[in-house]
């Protein structure tokens, strides 16, 4: 495999036109490597800047260079495709030598003494005699062993060891494939539904094939006695034409799926119900909005009316903090905006009217727990799982086995014969394979 | 309960405290019995690192591997079951010289991160979480041995060429050994930095709803990914040998390290709650 490598490489230099060095430059390995050292760079870069919307705060150069979003820029693409074609060109140009390894018998090179492994031993019985004593030793240890025309011997062992790193190279591409595939032709996307609230799917505004519904049953809080959070759970039914389908809760660690889409249980929060009222009474305007967000009440100057917080146990002492998760004494806590200026601010029994002066009331009618539920399609995740696969099962095959061929030629001599050997192995522990021939060879003698 | 988990904390720190003093006065002073000693004492620091994991799996009620400090002591507890088994296959004990004192740096570091022991949060209840975080162990158990010998390489190389090998020297393995000690335990590791990733990546699909979204955590777990793939690369391909070699593994060691303490503490992201 060495002299392979450095084989490619060698042809550079001025005598080649363009289109050669432009194609030695692509099936080096050299070339993989240091596309490897790059995305390895870029992959630091990508940490130390955060990869999302950062606003105002932008560095106009970091914006035009994507840095913000660097792994879906098209310059990273190319070069995780230059990569890709790296690969493939460097595992297409190693194969045929692979393949003549493994399935042929290769024939005896003239010279043994080239090879990085490489020995004789003279010994005093008859070459037929020795050869069969070779033959039965290396067997038992493991050899595939081939007598050939003239009588020498080829043995190998480990034959799957080349195969395990074509595997892992090919996994990569799988994953990259996988990924651009999910990239291109999934989506992702979170839907927040009240409890005992209904959301349509429709074909028309999702990738999915047909329209169906999500109803989110229940949502509740596990904790353990010791304290802290045990589970976020959603009760949750598929409807399609209004035929409940499948039922499940919803837990992180355990989405649900239904047809190629997969749902999570991402979030969950407070649905504050709000009504408007103008000043003779008549209903304005009807609204909910999670916690923290407001309403922008249509015609009344500005007029937002946004809802802090939800507190389920209120306590006037500490009127951020809830004494208990469970709704005691609930409070909703908010903020009247008029034209970006506040109004008035205060805590709200749900249900309690709000009169503001001249304006109308206000009413936090209701308080509804909500589920976050990631919705998800990834067209390319089973040739990722399959890579992830092929690259586990590559990697234990090419790194705990050792490829070793090995061949020995016996010759006659007047007071018995000549045993000489040579050989190669993939991992560079020649002295190893060379100790293990003396440990085999001796008993072999003693005979 | 509590007590006994401290107790078995403070044996292990301490046995490796003073095997490391052992190894070290065994070569100084060319005394083989300072190696044995050596050897009885991280054998029993072993077993206090064992039954203090024991009792924390007892208090908490799951495998110890939740937070920073689980997952410390479950690492130093691989590295030192690797650095065991090397002893006894490759019958050297001058080794001990810098595996001990870097199981015993990394479990005060890892001490410094303690933290009572708790239920799971909703995110690590997975069956994942065995299997990513034995994975880790095994990988970067291995991969710190391949650090502590790469240096001791380096060590013994500096004294060939300055001419000052001496006793001390003559104790440490031949250069060949401590190489092939090296490229063993990468080659041994990084099935199992792979499987590292993916059991990650798998886990993440079920819990976060992507396999990756290059999070700093993930990121530099790739990252150390493709450090230790160029090593093999330059090992396999281009021959690399000797210092050039243990330079790379050394390297790869402090990226390994980043991954672990550099990105929970000063990259904030999903992997956040390993700090906690």
């Amino acid at each position: 495999m060495v002299k392979r490598g450095v084989r490619v490489e060698a042809k550079t230099g001025a005598e080649q036109g363009l289109d050669d060095a432009l194609w030695s430059w692509f099936i080096s390995m050299r070339t993989g490597l240091l596309l490897l050292g790059l995305i390895a760079g870029l992959s630091i870069i990508g940490t130390l800047i955060p990869q999302e919307d950062v606003g105002s705060n932008a560095n106009p150069i970091f914006q035009l260079l994507g840095l913000y979003d660097m792994y879906h820029t098209f310059w990273f693409r190319m070069i995780m495709g230059l990569f890709c074609i790296n690969i493939i060109l460097c595992s297409w140009h190693r194969f045929p030598i692979l393949w003549k390894n493994s399935f042929s018998t290769p024939i005896i090179p003239k010279v043994l003494k080239d090879f990085p492994i490489t020995g004789e031993y003279k010994t005093s019985v008859e070459s037929t005699y020795a050869r069969g004593m070779v033959e039965q030793v290396l067997r038992n240890t493991g050899f595939r062993v081939q007598e050939q025309d003239n009588g020498s011997l080829y043995a190998d062992k480990g034959r799957l060891a080349p195969w395990g790193t074509l595997a892992v190279h090919l996994s990569l591409l799988m994953i990259v494939c996988g990924a651009l595939l999910g990239n291109l032709r999934g989506f992702s996307t979170t839907i927040f539904i009240p409890v005992g609230e209904c959301v349509l799917i429709s074909a028309q505004d999702y990738p999915v094939e047909k329209n169906f519904a999500v109803r989110v049953n229940d949502f509740k809080t596990e904790y353990y006695r010791q304290g802290g959070v045990a589970d976020w759970i959603s009760d949750v039914s598929i409807l399609v034409q209004d035929k409940e389908i499948v039922r499940q809760e919803l837990k992180v660690n355990h989405p649900l799926d239904f047809e190629g889409v997969r749902f999570y249980q991402s979030s969950y929060g407070q649905t504050i119900k709000i009504a408007f009222f103008d000043v003779k009474g008549q209903l304005v305007q009807e609204g909910a909005v999670p916690e923290g967000a407001g309403i922008d009440i249509v015609g009344k100057r500005g007029l937002v009316v946004h809802a802090v917080r939800y507190i389920p146990d209120f306590d006037p002492a500490r009127p951020m903090v809830s004494k208990s998760q469970e709704p005691i004494n609930p409070r909703v806590l908010y903020i009247l905006y008029e034209q970006g200026k506040e109004l008035n601010r205060g805590v709200a029994v749900p249900g309690e009217i709000i009169e503001i002066k001249d304006l109308g009331r206000v009413v936090f009618q209701q308080v509804i727990p909500y589920t976050g539920i990631q919705m998800k399609k990834d067209p390319g995740l089973p040739l990722v799982i399959g890579g992830f696969v092929f690259m586990t099962v590559g990697f234990f095959v090419s790194l705990y086995s050792h490829y070793i061929q090995l061949w020995f030629t016996f010759t006659p001599q007047d007071t018995g014969t000549l045993l000489e050997w040579g050989g190669k192995s993939s991992q560079m522990e020649v002295e190893q394979v060379q100790k293990k021939l003396a440990g085999i060879l001796a008993p072999a003698e003693e005979e | 309960m509590e007590q006994w988990e401290t107790s078995f904390l403070i044996g292990s720190f301490f046995c490796y405290f003073l095997a490391s003093c052992l190894y070290c006065a065994h070569l100084v002073l060319v005394n083989e019995s300072f190696g044995k000693l050596g050897k009885i004492v991280t054998i029993v620091g072993f077993a206090s690192n064992t039954l203090a994991l024991i009792a924390r799996t007892i208090l908490a009620g799951h495998a110890p591997f939740a937070n920073m400090y689980e997952f410390g002591s479950s690492f130093v507890w691989g590295l030192i079951l690797f650095y065991l088994y090397i002893e006894y296959r490759y019958k050297t004990r001058s080794i001990g010289v810098f595996v001990l004192p870097v199981a015993f740096v990394l479990s005060v570091i890892f001490a410094a991160f303690f933290q009572e022991a708790k239920p799971l949060m909703p995110a690590l209840k997975s069956n994942w979480l065995l299997a990513h975080v034995i994975t880790a162990v095994v990988a970067y158990g291995a991969l710190a041995l391949s650090f502590a010998v790469a240096l001791m390489y380096l060590w013994k190389d500096s004294m060939i060429n300055s001419k000052r090998v001496g006793a001390l020297g003559q104790m440490l393995p031949a250069l060949p050994v401590l190489d092939q000690i090296v490229n063993r335990a990468i080659t041994f590791a990084m099935p199992f930095l792979t499987l590292l990733i993916i059991t990650g990546a798998v886990w993440a699909e079920y819990a976060w709803g992507a396999y990756w979204r290059w999070d700093p955590k993930e990121t530099w777990a790739l990252i150390t990914w493709l450090v230790y793939a160029i090593y093999l690369h330059g090992r396999v391909v281009y021959g690399w040998q000797g210092s050039k070699a243990m330079k790379w593994a050394i390297f790869g060691f402090l990226v390994v390290l980043f991954t672990f303490f550099g990105v929970n503490l000063l990259l904030p992201g999903l992997h956040s709650y390993a700090t906690l």
